[in-house]
């Protein structure tokens, strides 16, 4: 009873900022927003005890997305353009009418939390079982279920992140920049005097890049040292919640948004070229493939092993045990995931703030 | 023993909730955004320590000394960076050229038509 109130409570929350989100008309007001209808959103999945969404809501959704945002304001200025005609009758047309087809379809849909529900009799009646354990022995029910049963799907997923890196990286890279001869160049040009309606300098004052005024880090002092003393546990979390996702939760996709959320935190406080030091651009470009590529690697070896496409029991060091082989194959494709996850989060930001 | 470690828990949870929603009345109430950023911060650090404080109580009571343990972690890892964001907000916000709100503008006004 208790926790059903507190459920509905942070739905209402939930819905209060979904409104507040979509009537702000300054669009760093509706980021923000957007950032905590993540987290409400976690803390629902958690008492909803799915920890592994939750874990993915409050790193990708309240974290790393909230970050991306910002910074594709940097690039678009922070106001919403007045829209003249209010009602766009069509679109009005079109969203009813999808409305009422998901309201047609919602009724055939079994009754919330019906456990004869088909998704609890065959599927999930499987995932929870102790056979399916012995299979796995895998103590987190969720990634069995992500990394082995739904293997093409998250392999699938992963090629997504990797294709939504290409598009901002053919978008958005210029052919000479990030050259070091170009890069100087910039940082020997005064910055812009005339603050215009984006103010280029403005955004370039706040990330430290070349072109903007040359950030004083001596009067940073309590950000770089802080700055410094987090990352590298940052990134030793990030690592954990990659290789731990097994046993807890976590995985790839929360562990790769940590790391990413390490570059970012470098790049905000040292400035850009800073953290490029740390993970280069070839580097990144390389690793969002080699992920990919790890994961249907993995594939591929377990057919060359005689066993189907991602059939992880085939990677067994010792045949009598194939639940070895399905941690092994877990743990690789977890790694794959990981590398492309925070090498695109680490591109998508750099190429949104860089110009 | 256990029903005074129940109370002492109790009573530090009542005073966080107590605590931050006086900060969250602050942020809402204050007139500028450094005197808002200040009642922010509250909850960072003293709500955040008293919370803490409570459920550390219920965990080494319950005998879960992980998650005791992952509860200090987390709890110094707050100590470190909600003070750390709050002063980059501020900071922020002072080199863009907001100052802080005054309930007597004259004097500042005077000295710097005097300046």
């Amino acid at each position: 009873m208790n926790e059903l109130a507190l459920l509905a409570g942070l739905l209402a929350l939930v819905v209060a900022t979904a409104v507040g989100t979509v009537q702000a008309r300054n669009l760093y007001a509706a980021t923000i927003l957007l950032g905590i209808y993540s987290l409400l959103m976690a803390l629902t999945w958690t008492l909803l005890h799915a920890v592994d969404v939750a874990f993915t809501e409050a790193s990708v959704g309240a974290g790393v997305s909230t970050i991306l945002l910002f910074a594709a304001l940097v690039r678009i200025g922070g106001r919403e353009t007045e829209n003249q005609s209010n009602l766009h009758l069509p679109a009005l047309l079109l969203v009813l009418l999808l409305g009422g087809l998901l309201a047609y379809g919602l009724e055939d849909a079994p009754a919330f939390g019906d456990p004869d529900a088909p998704v609890h009799r065959r599927a999930a009646a499987f995932y929870t079982s102790l056979e399916s354990y012995h299979l796995s022995h895998s103590k987190n029910l969720a990634t069995p279920v992500l990394a082995s049963y739904r293997g093409y799907d998250t392999l699938f997923e992963t090629a997504v992140i990797f294709t939504a890196g290409l598009a901002m990286i053919l978008l958005l890279r210029k052919e000479s920049a990030g050259s070091p001869a170009e890069a100087e160049e910039i940082a020997e040009d005064p910055p812009a005097a005339e603050p215009d309606a984006v103010d280029p300098g403005r955004s370039a004052r706040l990330l430290g890049r070349p072109g903007g005024a040359p950030r004083d880090l001596g009067r940073h002092p309590v950000l770089s040292k802080v700055c410094k003393t987090v990352v590298p546990f940052v990134v030793v979390f990030g690592l954990y919640v990659i290789t731990h996702g097994e046993l807890g939760p976590g995985g790839g996709f929360q562990g790769g948004v940590i790391i990413a959320a390490a570059f970012v935190l470098v790049a905000l406080v040292f400035g850009l070229p800073r953290a490029r030091q740390f993970l280069p651009r070839a580097w990144s470009d390389a690793l969002a493939g080699v992920g990919v590529l790890v994961y249907a690697g993995v594939g591929l070896t377990t057919m060359a092993l005689g066993g189907t496409y991602l059939e992880y029991a085939r990677l067994a060091l010792d045949p009598e045990h194939p639940a070895g082989g399905q941690t092994l194959g877990m743990t690789l494709v977890e790694m794959g995931v990981g590398v492309t996850v925070a090498a695109v989060m680490a591109t998508i930001f750099s190429e949104m703030v860089e110009d | 023993m256990n029903a005074v470690l129940d109370v002492v828990a109790g009573l530090l949870l009542a005073l966080g909730c107590f605590t931050a929603l006086t900060s969250a009345l602050g942020l809402y109430r204050l007139p500028d955004f450094f005197a808002r950023i200040h009642a922010a911060g509250k909850t960072d650090t003293l709500v955040q320590l008293l919370v803490v404080g409570a459920l550390l109580i219920e965990a080494a009571r319950l005998g879960h000394l992980s998650a005791a343990l992952k509860l200090v972690l987390i709890s110094i890892f707050l100590l470190v960076t909600s003070p750390t964001a709050t002063h980059a907000i501020a900071s922020a916000a002072y080199q863009e050229g907001l100052r802080p709100w005054s309930p007597d503008p004259a004097p500042s006004e005077a000295e710097e038509s005097g300046a």
